[in-house]
């Protein structure tokens, strides 16, 4: 099932065309990395899709809807969106802030539910009651996932993650969001780390120019011509246990 | 992990802040009742409550048209203050802000300078309190106009810097031309601020206006609260961040312009109060608004009480008070959360 559809979609940031004639479908239970280098649009692709940003051409559709006529209620409800920034202005208790992820529903008994379960999925229960500044960046940042996923939305953008997870936490966020993905989700995860995405997404966009580079599975995306085209690098591409390995290797003249 | 373990640990959480509640509206009472003891004109017990019950009679005149009407100024300014101040920090997401750095408290303040400068107050009975509240509301359409453009919160606290600073420069300005010295003794009189001498008129024409504010004000909880995560991931969440800070704006023009117009300003109580109540209420913005809201009251009760104890010639004007005790918490604030910061 098609949740969420891109038609020759072309977004301007201050006069500067970031992305163009972009044409994407997502299905229910894809767990798809969008990667690609700095400035070729991940952000912004992620804040139009969540109607952050307008779209200036093209129609974004939200389960058969155009995305402009849902109301933000209603669309916060099907799109739960994971900011870059990480920003958190006051030093409120981890739950409490994971609380928020409820906040597009109408009070109900399974906000108790939805909280612990996002907290525990991400690992941190044992801060429950703890303020979330105390906490080091990496588990700031697993709180910020656990109060995305408590809004249990069927659709999650998620803006680089893990960008400071620790390795075990990498994994594990990771594993959370194919979890999410194989129970019905479809999950849009902005990464910069290729071998991750290479062993854990279903399939991968890579933009680069403001344009769609390839898309498909890791291993039709991700080849070594493509890696040199859109980032510039030599990359070795292997296998451990039946499992694609990506390392850059060297940037080119 | 259990359901019904999570959900009496959310009670608790709920229930550990009642006794907080409790003891704060039981203070304020307190106080409130007990400043209807204290003037200048010393009364006997049985007078004080005998006074508030009869028209005539020199314990009537004292206890209705004086102490009265101070208490219940007192109350509501407070109230006005203390959430505005909350309601506030919650949008801007700074600890330092407060009614005056939005320019509103300001241009109540102008438009009452106004209604002193060109004589309508001696003429016209509510023209300063009307003219306060008109410029109040002057000040916070203005704001949503400049801010509506963006949708952007910095835009609000830029705006409302330059805002507080042209009201500044323009009562400086009617200072400047006052065609005589008795017109600038009531201007600066009045900018002290103070709950002297006022009615029970003054209490009625505020009332509706603050009441008014603070329902407005008290609507916002939740999208203050999903503003904490930043404003992008706040609109993901459903909240219309325009919307809300037109509401917070509007709030605060109600029940700040009200109460300026009738006390004059009275700085700090609103930057101050909420931090008072974060020890024990917490950071959420949302549990915040109505305990600063009483918190206020207390303060500005407390704060009328003293200036009419302290042995000083003149009575000291309230607001020259607050200012006095409220600069070096400022202060203390600043290093605070320099310390916290690092």
């Amino acid at each position: 099932m098609t949740l969420l559809s891109l038609k020759d979609v072309s977004i301007k940031l201050q006069d500067r065309v970031v992305l163009s004639n972009i044409n994407l479908q997502f299905s229910a239970g894809e767990c798809v990395g969008i990667l690609g280098p700095n400035g070729s649009g991940k952000s912004t692709l992620m804040r139009a899709l969540s109607n952050l940003i307008p779209h200036t051409s093209g129609h974004v559709r939200v389960r058969d809807k155009a995305l402009q006529s849902w109301t933000s209620a209603d669309l916060a409800r099907e799109i739960s969106y994971l900011p870059q920034s990480g920003q958190v202005h006051w030093p409120l208790s981890v739950k409490n802030i994971v609380a928020l992820g409820r906040l597009p529903h109408a009070r109900s008994t399974n906000d108790e539910v939805a909280i612990l379960n996002a907290m525990q999925a991400c690992d941190v229960l044992q801060f429950a009651e703890q303020p979330v500044t105390s906490l080091s960046g990496g588990e700031r940042a697993r709180v910020l996932l656990a109060r995305a996923l408590a809004s249990q939305a069927k659709i999650l953008l998620a803006d680089e993650p893990f960008a400071q997870l620790d390795p075990n936490h990498q994994l594990h966020a990771m594993d959370v969001l194919r979890t999410q993905a194989a129970n019905g989700a479809l999950i849009l995860v902005v990464l910069h780390d290729l071998g991750i995405a290479a062993r854990h997404c279903s399939r991968v966009v890579l933009l680069s120019d403001g344009g769609v580079a390839a898309d498909g599975t890791p291993a039709e995306t991700l080849t070594s011509e493509n890696l040199r085209k859109t980032f510039g690098v030599d990359a070795f591409i292997g296998e451990h246990a039946g499992a694609p390995v990506i390392l850059p290797l060297r940037q080119r003249a | 992990m259990t359901y019904v373990a999570s959900k009496s640990e959310h009670a608790n959480a709920v229930f550990a802040r009642v006794p907080f509640i409790a003891a704060l509206v039981t203070l304020t009472c307190i106080t409130a009742i007990a400043s209807l003891f204290i003037g200048y004109a010393p009364l006997p017990f049985a007078d004080v409550v005998s006074g508030l019950f009869q028209d005539e009679g020199t314990a009537g005149i004292i206890m209705r048209e004086i102490r009265l009407p101070r208490m219940l100024l007192g109350l509501l300014a407070g109230a006005a203050l203390g959430m505005s101040g909350a309601a506030l920090q919650g949008l801007l997401r700074n600890p330092l802000a407060e009614p005056g750095v939005m320019g509103i408290a300001s241009f109540a303040s102008l438009g009452a300078v106004i209604a002193i400068y060109f004589g309508l107050s001696t003429s016209i009975t509510l023209a300063l309190p009307l003219m306060a509240i008109i410029g109040a509301l002057g000040a916070a359409a203005v704001l949503n106009a400049l801010a509506s453009r963006e949708n952007s919160i910095l835009t609000l606290i830029l705006a409302g810097v330059a805002l507080a600073n042209l009201a500044a420069a323009l009562m400086a300005l009617a200072l400047n031309l006052a065609p005589n010295p008795y017109a600038v003794s009531e201007i600066i009189f009045w900018l002290l601020g103070s709950l002297k001498d006022r009615s029970l008129d003054d209490v009625y024409l505020s009332f509706p206006f603050i009441a008014l504010g603070l329902v407005c004000l008290a609507s916002t909880g939740r999208a203050l609260d999903a503003l904490t995560l930043g404003e992008e991931a706040a609109r993901s969440l459903g909240i219309e961040v325009r919307s809300i800070s037109r509401r917070v704006t509007l709030g605060v023009a109600l029940s700040v312009g009200a109460s300026v117009a009738v006390t004059g300003s009275i700085a700090f109580v609103g930057l101050i109060v909420p931090h008072l109540c974060r020890p024990f209420f917490g950071h959420q913005p949302s549990r915040l608004l109505w305990p600063s809201a009483v918190c206020g009251a207390l303060l500005v009760s407390l704060a009328d009480i003293a200036v009419r104890l302290l042995p000083s010639g003149p009575e000291l004007m309230l607001g020259v008070f607050t200012s006095l005790i409220g600069v070096p918490f400022f202060l203390w604030l600043i290093f605070k959360l320099r310390r916290e910061m690092q």
